[in-house]
């Protein structure tokens, strides 16, 4: 039936002129859920990027007067006037049978919601010192889009600059591995022989540890008073160092199978030298396939991150990630009393379905020719 | 009387794995005329394909020579020259292939698969000269130029065949391995190509080895065919001769097994008991004997050696002379008109 | 050889056909309103290069198309005493499992794949016989290696306990055979049985086939592209092209007196071995077309080299009677419908 699919679009010229790229971004359009995830991935990493700017506060905001405070509610309407969005004072009150602090909104006093308002100042991409910010409530007043965490400190903005390491580590630890299975897994399929069996092998040992003790393993020798850029390219290391195995192998495959398509002999043939067959019919060949199996990648290593940082191994606090925010909230009685705290989770799992929705859409679109 | 082009010495060709040596090849040796078309048939794991590739270094025969006589007329081992040497003459033996969608890289215009060996071979080529050649090659291969720009999925099989054609031609070579050119197309499509190589064949003055399953269109393209079985081969002889003639029992089965085109014409069949042995481990003496109507007590202790019995045919069988084998009936005009035309396009050779 | 006779009934009668299949880019039809008939004994050979339609056409009689084929037409199949439509019948409803596998039978062109890789051979055959013949295990194992070795299985009650990497291909065809046989079907559809296989073993399938279907007096209707194994084998023949059959003749007539010019050309491209006919084969320009939203046209026009401009490209040519037993769909012998 494909083949009948395929052959479907013989009247249409530009179909005839359409290399393979242009043949992939065509399919991958066609499916649905993964243009939709792709937006939605857009969206998040473009939040990511301007992290401290859409983010109304900051990581160090403490304040002892807002302790889990749950999500503020915005407002619309005032008695009866319409105002635009606001938000009411917060009061606190001490309930005595459960000495915990009880919200109520005090509703004399009004904070508008207004776009572009002064806040703790930052370096904007670490350049220019500002104090503006996308959003946020002018004068004293509390917005909290997603509660608040045990030291007051606003959780939508802590997801926000959480999703900067989050987001960004399986793009950083994809690249590292990205080029160590080309190469190892290129030179494996090649080369053939002893250093075949030798990669093979080390490929088998790598991955037959378990992860989790091997992540504590190399994070323990990660020292604890380090800054928070070196930590984080250690923990970026140690991620890719595990993944690039499954890539290899991948590459390694194609290139064996890709070896022996008549077109390489064809090549071979005509004098095209070695080099030259394998940039310009290897290399594009497994080209598509390395990368859905890149982006069905990024998910593991997303999850990768958060567990570490969970287990308490990855980044630490007052530097933010899912995966620190969801071991703030990992008690019971944050379960039980404060829901709100799981929401870093909900972020987790949103950007792990869409990559892998992604993933599964670019597989489809990977050969164009099926 | 045309040159000898290429002489094929005892090629043989082991495949080893870490528990056997499986021998694709056994000392296969023939002569190629310029310009001739030399078919080889046999049955699937005969080793044609072996054959075809060893010749043209596709994959490396393990012994044996290929001797080739440049248009220079010097007389170079193909399977054995420098490396600046082969770069001089890589690109006078070129291959066509059967697949003609894995022939293709999918990811190339039809444009850059065909000027690829140009570009190897002539790296200080321009642009405009390097179009020129492609557009002259499309010309003649029959496709149509204002498709270069195109990629190999917007073609049909045949159109890609022609591809492939105008890709092994554009270096200008002398000697074209076909390798089961035409098996993957379609009946009408098949008589195009074909039609196509002969007539390429003409122009530009080429050698072909035709190697397929199919014997009648190894009859129409062929003025020299050669019979294998099991990595030998067991009879080489002209078209019509190792037709009409044929000196070795297996060619004698298998020419009683082509179905003709033609409802009035019955054929006794002589059908051959068995299959085809494990070629890993093949049978004493002569590699046809368990399956063979004519054998004797020595077709199993000796192997046969390829010989001339008259003509420059050339049989491996140990009762040549006496058998009297069937083959296929001419019609005798035919016969006159293939005695008179092909024949002269072989040379006399003297075989070791 | 046998030949049609008036008073023979047909097995199957095969009346306007059709299969059309959805796409995203319009209707795809590669069925386009197929009829012929298939008597008792008779071997119909239909012939068409890839993607003409006839693979498609014999998977609807015994109603294996994929499910998003929509059919149309009438399937006619003879029972002792009554007459079915196949088509009336509901995908894997119980009438259509008893018909497939008991009274029409398929084999196919890549025995490998037609077998399960881990179950024995003489198992896979065996499932066959227990379901249509008998539950009783010995007697059920004595009819399946009968079976086997009327199709010249040597050995086999050794290579009943086989795993089909074991037989080699010519083997393995021919224990397809024995599955398709066993429960003596009136009819056996071949749909390119010895395209994969080497000629000397597809010399003993084609004997073997014959032999067999004197022996059960069964029809076959014998799917191929190979003009050669056609002459051998059937004894009509009916052409396809494009989703249509554009003549339906005997044998001899097809190949001696072929009146259809796409016929002509398909003849024409044959070499005929013992000929030595150097001069240029005959080649049908142009490659097929695709058969999706097609224009109201005979379907060879673009290829045809005499077609009649301003009648095929503007109306389909209807089945013309040439005699009783020759029929063409070609304007050239249909001179009064030209302004009709």
């Amino acid at each position: 039936m494909s083949e009948k699919k395929r052959k479907n679009h013989q009247n249409d010229e530009s179909y005839f002129l359409a290399s393979q790229w242009t043949l992939m971004r065509r399919k991958l359009m066609k499916h649905g859920l993964a243009r939709f995830s792709m937006v939605l991935l857009g969206l998040l990493y473009c939040i990511a990027i301007f992290g401290n700017f859409v983010a109304p506060s900051d990581l160090v905001a403490y304040n002892a007067k807002t302790k889990n405070c749950p999500p503020t509610k915005i407002h619309w309407v005032h008695e009866g006037d319409f105002i635009g969005p606001f938000v009411y004072g917060l009061e606190s009150e001490r309930n005595m049978e459960t000495f915990q602090l009880e919200y109520r909104e005090d509703t004399a006093r009004i904070y508008r919601i207004r776009w572009f308002v002064d806040g703790p100042e930052y370096k904007f991409w670490g350049l220019f010192p500002t104090t503006k910010h996308l959003f946020g409530v002018e004068d004293d007043g509390y917005l909290f889009l997603f509660g608040s965490d045990s030291m007051g400190r606003d959780l939508f903005s802590r997801v926000i600059l959480g999703s900067q390491v989050s987001l960004t580590i399986p793009f950083v630890g994809t690249v590292i591995s990205f080029v160590l299975g080309v190469l190892i897994g290129s030179a494996s399929g090649y080369f053939g022989g002893v250093v075949d069996t030798v990669v093979q092998r080390i490929i088998e040992v790598l991955s037959s540890f378990p992860s989790i003790p091997l992540w504590m393993a190399l994070s323990a020798a990660i020292p604890s008073d380090i800054p928070v850029v070196r930590m984080y390219l250690y923990i970026t290391i140690i991620i890719s160092l595990l993944s690039w195995t499954k890539l290899a192998r991948i590459v390694r495959g194609k290139f064996i199978s890709l070896r022996n398509e008549d077109f390489v002999t064809a090549a071979k043939l005509a004098g095209v030298s070695d080099l030259q067959i394998m940039l310009k019919h290897l290399v594009p060949g497994f080209m598509s396939y390395l990368i859905v199996n890149l982006t069905l990648e990024i998910p593991s290593m997303i999850i990768g991150e958060t567990s570490m940082s969970f287990l308490g191994l990855g980044i630490r606090s007052p530097a933010t990630s899912w995966g620190v925010l969801l071991q703030e909230a990992q008690d019971i009685s944050s379960i039980a009393s404060y829901p709100w705290r799981l929401i870093p989770l909900i972020a987790v799992v949103v950007t792990v379905l869409a990559f892998n929705f992604l993933g599964d859409g670019l597989r489809d679109a990977a050969d164009p020719y099926k | 009387m045309a040159d000898t082009i290429l002489e094929v010495r005892n090629i043989t060709k082991c495949f080893n794995s870490k528990k056997v040596s499986v021998k694709a090849l056994t000392d296969v040796s023939f002569d190629i005329g310029k310009g001739e078309t030399i078919g080889i048939v046999g049955e699937s794991g005969c080793g044609k394909t072996t054959l075809g590739r060893c010749i043209v270094r596709a994959i490396e025969a393990t012994s044996g020579n290929v001797y080739y006589t440049t248009e220079d007329g010097r007389r170079v081992d193909f399977l054995k020259v420098s490396h600046t040497e082969m770069k001089k003459i890589r690109k006078d033996i070129q291959m066509i292939f059967q697949d003609p969608y894995s022939s293709l890289d999918p990811r190339m215009t039809v444009l850059d698969i065909i000027s690829e060996p140009l570009k190897a071979n002539f790296p200080k080529m321009s642009k405009a000269e390097l179009e020129a050649r492609v557009v002259e090659i499309a010309g003649k291969t029959g496709l149509n130029t204002s498709y270069l720009k195109r990629y190999p999925h917007a073609f049909s099989g045949g159109q890609r065949q022609r591809i492939g054609i105008a890709r092994a031609l554009v270096l200008h070579p002398k000697i074209i391995v076909c390798d089961e050119a035409v098996s993957a197309l379609d009946v009408s499509i098949q008589a195009q190509v074909i039609n196509l190589l002969k007539e390429l064949q003409r122009e530009m003055d080429l050698t072909y080895i035709f190697i397929s399953h199919d014997l009648s269109v190894v009859e129409y393209i062929s003025d020299r065919v050669g019979v294998m079985y099991l990595g030998r081969l067991v009879e080489y002889a002209d078209t019509v001769d190792l037709y009409s003639d044929p000196k070795h029992p297996y060619t004698e089965a298998l020419l009683s097994a082509v179905p003709v085109a033609d409802p009035d014409v019955v054929v006794e069949r002589l059908p051959l008991s068995g299959e085809i042995p494990n070629p890993a481990n093949p049978p004493t003496g002569c590699y046809f004997h368990p399956r063979c109507r004519y054998c004797i007590d020595q077709c199993r202790e000796t192997s046969p050696v390829l010989m001339d019995v008259g003509g420059g045919h050339f049989v491996a069988c140990h009762r040549a002379h006496e058998l009297k084998l069937k083959g296929i009936k001419y019609e005798a005009v035919a016969l006159e008109a293939a005695g008179t035309t092909s024949r002269d396009g072989c040379p006399e050779v003297d075989h070791e | 050889m046998d030949r049609r006779t008036e008073d023979r009934v047909p097995v199957v009668q095969v009346k306007n056909l059709t299969i059309d299949i959805p796409m995203d880019e319009g209707v795809l039809t590669p069925v386009r309103g197929v009829s012929f008939s298939i008597h008792e004994g008779e071997t119909l050979g239909l012939v068409g290069e890839s993607g003409c339609g006839k693979s498609l056409t014999s998977k609807a009689i015994l109603g294996i198309n994929d499910k998003k084929c929509r059919t149309g037409g009438e399937i006619l199949f003879s029972e002792a005493d009554h007459v079915l439509d196949l088509l009336k019948l509901k995908y894997g409803s119980e009438e259509i499992r008893k018909i497939r596998g008991e009274r029409a039978s398929m084999i196919f062109q890549e025995p490998m794949v037609a077998f399960h890789p881990m179950y024995t051979i003489g198992a896979q055959i065996n499932e066959c016989t227990r379901l249509h013949i008998t539950s009783d295990k010995v007697k059920s194992k004595e009819i399946t290696l009968d079976m086997m070795k009327r199709v010249g299985i040597a050995n086999a009650e050794k290579r009943y306990d086989q795993y089909p990497h074991e037989f080699s291909g010519g083997m393995l065809q021919r224990a397809l055979i024995a599955m398709a046989l066993v429960c003596r079907p009136a009819l056996l559809i071949a749909d390119e049985p010895t395209t994969a296989l080497d000629v000397t073993i597809q010399a003993q399938i084609l004997e073997l086939m014959k032999s067999l279907q004197k022996e059960f007096d069964m029809s076959i209707l014998f799917i191929t592209h190979d003009l050669g194994v056609v002459a051998n084998m059937c004894d009509r023949v009916a052409v396809m092209y494009l989703g249509k059959i554009v003549e339906e003749a005997s044998v001899r007539e097809i190949y001696k007196n072929p009146k259809h010019p796409y016929t002509k050309g398909l003849i024409g491209s044959v070499h005929k071995v013992g000929t030595h006919n150097q001069s240029k084969l005959f080649s049908i320009d142009g490659t097929v077309p695709l058969a999706l939203n097609l224009p109201k046209r005979c379907g060879f026009y673009e290829r045809c080299s005499s077609r009649i401009e301003g009648v095929c490209n503007r109306l389909e040519p209807g089945r013309t009677m040439l005699d009783d037993d020759h029929s063409v769909n070609c304007f050239l012998y249909d001179k009064e419908n030209i302004h009709g």
